[in-house]
């Protein structure tokens, strides 16, 4: 069961970071009320984007990469269990 | 455990939504920082699953030492491997930060050195682990690398009091300051991205300890099938 909700909770984090991507791409971030907002335009701070996108997408790429990467891991486990029992069978 | 683990995943899943919600449409923009500041509220958090990561490694790592318990070991393994993504993390989040707002992508300043110290006492621990023979003695090897880490952790926190340092002051913690630099809805978006990585820790901690128990069942079968 786990396993799958390993592959769901990749699928969800791959969701989010393209749900990130395609907001940053289309700059459909909508921010809210702040007297700084215009000031930080001004001062050509959302040149900064760029950053904050890059934060995102290595946390969630680290998030589901290591989320896979225990998904393969029990995916090999059970792989060894199934030909453990197999060679006990044998020897049986 | 099972139903643990549930809960953690879905409750982790779903303030991960709120959490983006909160850093993209709700909280304000910073009025010196700009945008850039979001990073805050990712950076931050990692910083404080990669510190409570090291001191869970010391404390299972004691804990082994003491009971010889196993399931210590899993657990100290487990936060280890976690701590390891975590400080990563941390590092280049940090970094990816400083450029817009310092100007470098690193400099040598007392927490991002402690830091990066941390990183390799954590990779230091994996390594002991992955090149010592199956067997107890590798993990009491290990064990005392992780109680000589766990120091680590206080240093990094008090670096921004001991030394000077570019970092702002400290939020969070028994030692963060009662006026914080953060406005009310800042403040509120940086406790809930707190609290969803730290679900989100404790949902991947849960995991990891039992694929580790499987791991050492397993290794145990693999040694009886090869003596038989």
């Amino acid at each position: 069961m786990f396993h799958l909700l390993n592959r769901t909770f990749g699928l969800f984090i791959l969701l989010i970071g393209a749900f990130a991507l395609i907001a940053v791409l289309n700059n459909s971030f909508v921010y809210a009320e702040s007297l700084a907002v215009d000031e930080t335009r001004q001062n050509g701070a959302e040149a900064n984007l760029k950053y904050l996108f890059a934060v995102f997408f290595l946390v969630w790429a680290f998030f589901f990469g290591y989320t896979f990467f225990l998904s393969r891991r029990l995916k090999e486990m059970k792989n060894e269990v199934a030909v453990l029992k197999k060679i006990i069978s044998e020897k049986e | 455990m099972s139903v643990m683990k549930t809960i953690f995943f879905a409750a982790s899943c779903i303030l991960m939504l709120i959490t983006v919600y909160m850093i993209f449409m709700w909280v304000p923009t910073e009025q010196n920082l700009g945008i850039s500041q979001r990073i805050f509220y990712v950076h931050v958090p990692l910083g404080w699953i990669g510190m409570i990561s090291i001191l869970v490694v010391g404390i299972a790592s004691i804990a082994h030492l003491l009971t010889r318990n196993n399931t210590w070991d899993a657990i100290a393994y487990s936060a280890a491997e976690l701590g390891v993504i975590f400080a990563t993390l941390i590092l280049i989040t940090g970094a990816v930060w400083a450029k817009p707002v310092w100007g470098v992508w690193w400099s040598w300043d007392p927490k991002l050195t402690t830091t990066l110290i941390l990183w390799f006492i954590y990779v230091g621990y994996l390594m002991v682990r992955s090149f010592s023979t199956p067997g107890s003695q590798g993990r009491r090897y290990a064990s005392v690398v992780a109680l000589i880490g766990a120091i680590d952790a206080p240093i990094i926190y008090l670096a921004s009091i001991w030394w000077r340092t570019a970092h702002p002051n400290l939020n969070i913690g028994p030692l963060a300051e009662a006026d914080s630099d953060l406005d009310g809805k800042m403040y509120i978006t940086f406790l809930v991205s707190l609290v969803t990585f730290t679900v989100f820790y404790v949902y991947v901690m849960l995991e990891r300890i039992q694929m580790r128990k499987c791991e050492d069942d397993l290794d145990e079968v693999h040694q009886y099938v090869s003596l038989t």
